[in-house]
């Protein structure tokens, strides 16, 4: 596209006061031109020039007054009479009103700003120049306590019964109670018989559970294969002039040794830089990361949202807030230490492209960059690899509710503000919105492209991370079995059964091990005599199935899930996955412990232990102070 | 017509057309030692009494535990013997597979894919593992999805293609104890398969990754015949059959040159040849391993997976005009070159089928019939079952048999006197002398009877004695 007027007219100034040299010009020229944006955006995306220099040379050219809104404060009474996400979208924000005369300041001047103006302020209006950062502060300061109410409380107050908010309900009360009472009543009255029943069932739930595991690999492993290539097709062929504008969420919490990692890794995505939206989404007490994220001095297109101090303190609650102020067609949620593969963006597009209008959601796959660290590394990359290069691929293929992994979802935006985005209660919400979204009509796609994470080196580290994890399964669980009927009638019944196993199969089998794995070490120590009363004939066979052909087929699948990325070392380890059931047993059961006595608690995971990631800091940094 | 219809059409067509081929060399008196031990065990574990306490491992489990299944299904509906309709079913359900691999995968014609299969079931040794029962039958469906999976798995490198291999392997080591031995012959030869770039990381990784499954089963059978005190290792090599005329190679011959061939023809593509060349080597090494441990005592029985291998090589000879002609050409020649290899001084149950299925009929099982003619009406009739599984499926029912675990039987091997009404042993040529408990227990019943007993029947084979009251 070629270049437009005012685009060509600031270029000229910003050349001829020596701000850009020719050279500059010509590279910024041309990248608006094939990136179909104004000069002004191409310029925020690089750092040739300051923000306060740019926008001091944008009025001139307009002709208009620049302010500074963080010095002389704007009316947020004022601002608070108008529609904040319009506000947002349009960078204009009124901050004075004098003898009738609203005077209202704009970070893109322009016609199309001028229009939107006259109809929404009136025509008398007084136009200012002021930087998109001073805006966005502005808007921040002003929505500041109704914001950060919405972003704990909107979903609990449209739709409760979406919410995690009530941990269970009073039917759901009344349900257990019933179920303890029976299985008190059986053991009073008849014990043998209630413990067969009961094993009965935990042995068939078990036989259920690794049935399904293997269906979902089997048709997982061969589902992607041929959307894969069409995907990559389609990414390569997009032009950067078509691309839409992306939002990127980065929540961080006392993280700042990872941000220079952070930037570098947003920076080497194949999309134009000046399209993104970036969010560095921080706590508003978090001064050591926003200290170090103003001290990196990044590029315009990074801003930082601070997040108001209230309760819950969790991720999803910090995302809703920063939803508030984003600006893209799409969204995705990166971690600070996330490593996208540079075409991430381009075959998401592609894929919505290509996907039903109701897909909302596009998950892509996880792995480590960290994977032969340490035994615990190698085991948590099988378990990413047997989960995401192989069964939610396999549960989109079935149609059954994908639970969104922790990063790498990115969402149409107007799905994500009509659903009211994530749950600020639930501490996986990430994997909540994934079943929300298929009860709510919508589909959820899964993609071959792989963000790569920092794998978790430290065991109590690890079980804080699971155990977190666990929770967020138990109360997702919990929150959409609430109404049985509703969920069937959504997701039909093959995603219900999907449901059941991948998410309350995920966490039941935690609890229950050591039990069974007690049971094993009886009947080894004291003989067949001693369960014999217990196990009769067919759940004895049911029993011995799942004792050698379950586990035995579990830890095959563990070491199948790295063939497809030709990790074939990692393999021979998933003999020992039996280690990593302890403990997930363990985290299990500290997850038990904090839904019971601190549900919304947020377990922090400390990134930055590995040795990868420490070198990746310092050379991301020796990279940013020679930029400097 | 919808495709499943249809597929339900043709299976049923092609199950009574196996079932007729198996009726045809029954009613010529041909009935395979493993199908009348299979069906003995059915018998005696789902109408025998509950108390029945084998002393033989749960080995081969897959097809025990189909027949198994199935006895307790249909038994009281149909007098044929359960393994037959389970061979029947199960090779019309891999002939089936056969043509949809070549018709959809092998982009074969409908009608050159009909005449593939009709080749590959017309041949002998495809018809011999059908008469031989449900584990030939299983070990050639487990052969033909390792296959299968080898080769998918050099072409694409999915999950799905690396679990064919291992479910392969599963299941011709859950279905055969000659299936152990194809595991083993399989395992130089995975090397040959594998795509490079799952060499490169870790070929040891490969290797484990690929074996692991068929370490699993062997662990897992040999736990459960530990915790069921029962003995296994016995049950895993038949020894050799001492009526074998001819040299092993030559039975393998018929077979293994018409794999050559149309391996050979892929020669100059890699992907194809190495892992169509890793599957002919699987097999062929099975067979030699087994020429000296002599875990199948039948050659014929022995070769017949590579009949799996053609199926699936012949699906990947390069698509060009003459293809399906050659084909059939080619399947047509190992059908006569099979029918001359088998020939060549087969043992001594190969040698009966091929009797019966000529026509003639068999003597020996004739001796096990009038014995079961003489005990019907008769009640409290001690005899090792296990080991004299032809009268059990003579008998075709066990409510008159005192058999292990009942309080009778058990007492009389503790050292009591026998107090049933009859005690059936084994004497002729198959006599089984050395492990029928009763024999070894009263060992005198093979020259001159037991105290209180006579003998009331007689026939090469068998001896009854009749418990007389003092």
């Amino acid at each position: 596209m070629p270049l437009d007027r005012d685009s060509e007219a600031i270029g000229g100034l910003l050349l001829e006061r020596g701000i850009l040299t020719a050279e500059q010009l010509d590279v910024a020229e041309g990248l608006a031109e094939s990136w179909n944006v104004s000069l002004v955006k191409v310029l925020q995306a690089r750092r040739w020039v300051s923000s306060e220099e740019l926008y001091r040379q944008v009025a001139f050219h307009y002709g208009l007054p620049l302010v500074n809104l963080v010095e002389g404060r704007a009316d947020d009474d004022l601002i608070r009479r108008y529609d904040p996400r319009l506000m947002n979208d349009m960078m204009t924000v009124p901050i004075r009103i004098e003898d009738n005369v609203i005077t209202v300041a704009t970070a893109r001047p322009g016609p199309a700003t001028l229009l939107h103006i006259r109809e929404t302020y009136g025509p008398g209006t007084r136009i200012v120049v002021a930087s998109h950062f001073d805006v966005s502060w502005s808007l921040q300061r002003a929505f500041r306590e109704q914001h950060s109410h919405d972003a704990v409380f909107a979903l609990a107050e449209i739709d409760p019964d979406m919410s995690a908010q009530s941990v269970v309900t009073p039917p759901q009360i009344l349900a257990i109670y019933v179920m303890v009472s029976a299985l008190l009543l059986g053991l009073a009255f008849a014990p043998v018989t209630t413990l067969i029943a009961v094993n009965a069932v935990l042995t068939l739930f078990y036989t259920g559970n690794f049935l399904f595991k293997a269906v979902l690999v089997w048709v997982g492993g061969a589902a992607q294969e041929t959307s894969s290539k069409a995907i990559a097709a389609e990414a390569g062929l997009l032009r950067d002039e078509d691309l839409p504008v992306y939002t990127v969420l980065v929540p961080m919490f006392r993280e700042p040794e990872v941000l220079p990692i952070l930037a570098q890794a947003l920076r080497n995505l194949d999309y134009p830089l000046a399209k993104l939206d970036i969010k560095i989404v921080l706590e508003e007490g978090d001064h050591e990361t926003i200290d170090a994220a103003r001290s990196l001095d990044l590029e315009a297109v990074f801003e930082i949202i601070r997040v108001p101090a209230s309760h819950p303190q969790t991720k999803p609650k910090a995302c809703n807030f920063a939803l508030r102020y984003a600006q893209g067609d799409f969204l995705v949620i990166f971690d600070a230490e996330d490593k996208p593969e540079p075409d991430q963006l381009k075959k998401v597009v592609a894929a919505f492209n290509q996907s039903s209008p109701n897909t909302a959601c596009i998950q892509c796959r996880l792995n480590y960059y960290n994977a032969r660290e340490n035994w615990l590394t190698r085991m948590f990359t099988l378990d990413y690899s047997l989960w995401f290069d192989l069964m939610l691929p396999g549960l989109e293929k079935l149609n059954v509710p994908i639970p969104l992994g922790g990063t790498s979802n990115h969402f149409r935006m107007s799905v994500l503000r009509e659903l009211n985005a994530w749950d600020p209660f639930n501490v996986t919400e990430d994997a909540d919105l994934g079943i929300r979204l298929t009860q709510k009509g919508y589909r959820v796609g899964v993609i071959d492209s792989t963000t790569f994470e920092e794998a978790n080196v430290s065991i109590p580290n690890w079980i804080r991370q699971r155990s977190r994890w666990i929770k967020g399964y138990m109360q997702t669980f919990l929150v959409h079995s609430r109404r049985p009927l509703h969920l069937w009638q959504s997701v039909g019944t093959a995603g219900v059964i999907g449901f059941v196993f991948f998410i309350g199969g995920t966490v039941l089998s935690g609890l229950l091990n050591p039990l069974f794995w007690a049971i094993f070490g009886l009947w080894m120590v004291l003989g067949t005599e001693a369960i014999a009363p217990y196990f009769p004939t067919p759940v004895l066979y049911m029993s011995l199935l799942n004792l050698l052909a379950g586990n035995g087929l579990l830890i095959y699948l563990t070491m199948v899930a790295p063939f497809r990325r030709r990790w074939t070392d990692l393999a021979p380890w998933g003999i020992t996955v039996v280690g990593y059931w302890v403990l997930m047993t363990i985290a299990a059961y500290k997850a038990l412990s904090q839904l019971v006595f601190n549900p919304f608690y947020w377990e922090k995971t400390q990134h930055g232990l590995s040795k990868h990631t420490a070198n990746e800091v310092a050379e991301a940094s020796a990279v940013a102070e020679g930029a400097q | 017509m919808t495709r499943l219809t249809g597929t339900l059409v043709a299976f049923v067509s092609l199950f009574l057309l196996l079932l007729m081929t198996l009726a045809w060399t029954e009613m010529h008196g041909f009935v395979s030692a493993r199908t009348t031990e299979l069906w003995a065990k059915a018998i005696v574990q789902v109408d025998g009494p509950a108390v029945f306490k084998s002393t033989e491992a749960f080995y081969p489990p897959l097809p025990f535990i189909l027949t198994l299944s199935a006895q307790w299904l249909v038994a009281d509906v149909t007098p044929v013997p359960i393994p037959f309709l389970l061979s029947a079913a199960l090779g019309a359900a891999l002939l089936l597979l056969w043509f949809d691999n070549l018709r959809d995968n092998g982009s074969f014609t409908a009608l050159g894919s009909c005449i593939a299969v009709a080749l590959l079931a017309l041949n002998p040794f495809f018809l011999r593992s059908l008469a031989d029962g449900p584990e030939s039958v299983l070990t050639l469906i487990g052969t033909w999805v390792f296959a299968r999976g080898l080769v998918n798995l050099r072409l694409t490198g999915n999950a799905p293609d690396m679990m064919k291999v291992a479910v392969g392997l599963l299941i011709v080591s859950l279905s055969n104890s000659y299936g152990l031995l194809i595991c083993l012959g399989a395992m130089p030869f995975m090397i040959v398969a594998a795509r490079p770039s799952m060499l490169v990381a870790s070929p040891f990784g490969y290797l484990v990754s690929m074996f692991f499954p068929v370490l699993v089963a062997v662990v897992s059978i040999l736990f459960v015949s530990e915790i069921f005190d029962s003995n296994l290792i016995p049950l895993l090599s038949e020894g050799e059959d001492g009526s074998a005329e001819g040299f092993p190679l030559a039975t393998m011959l018929g077979l293994a040159s018409v794999v050559l061939v149309v391996v050979a023809r892929t020669v100059t593509a890699p992907r194809y040849f190495m892992p169509l060349l890793a599957t002919f080597g699987t097999v062929l090494g099975a067979y030699l391993l087994n020429a000296v441990y002599h875990v199948e005592s039948d050659p014929a029985v022995a070769i017949a997976p590579m009949l799996a291998v053609v199926a699936v090589a012949v699906r990947f000879w390069p698509p060009l005009k003459l293809r399906e002609p050659i084909v059939a050409m080619l399947l047509a020649l190992g059908a006569v070159l099979s029918v001359i290899s088998l020939r060549v001084g087969p043992v001594e149950e190969t040698r009966a089928w091929m009797t019966a299925f000529g026509g003639n009929p068999v003597k020996k099982s004739i001796l096990t019939q009038d014995v079961a003619v003489f005990l019907n009406g008769k009640s409290e009739i001690m005899v090792d079952v296990e080991k004299n599984a032809e009268l059990v499926t003579a008998l075709g029912r066990v409510d008159n048999l005192i058999v292990a675990g009942q309080p009778m039987y058990e007492m009389a091997m503790q050292g009591a006197a026998p107090r049933s009404n009859y005690i059936v042993v084994r004497t002729g040529s198959g006599q089984t002398g050395a492990s029928d408990r009763i024999m070894r227990r009263f060992p005198q019943l093979s020259y001159n009877g037991l105290p209180l007993y006579e003998e009331v029947f007689q026939n090469p084979e068998w001896k009854v004695f009749q418990r007389v009251e003092s």
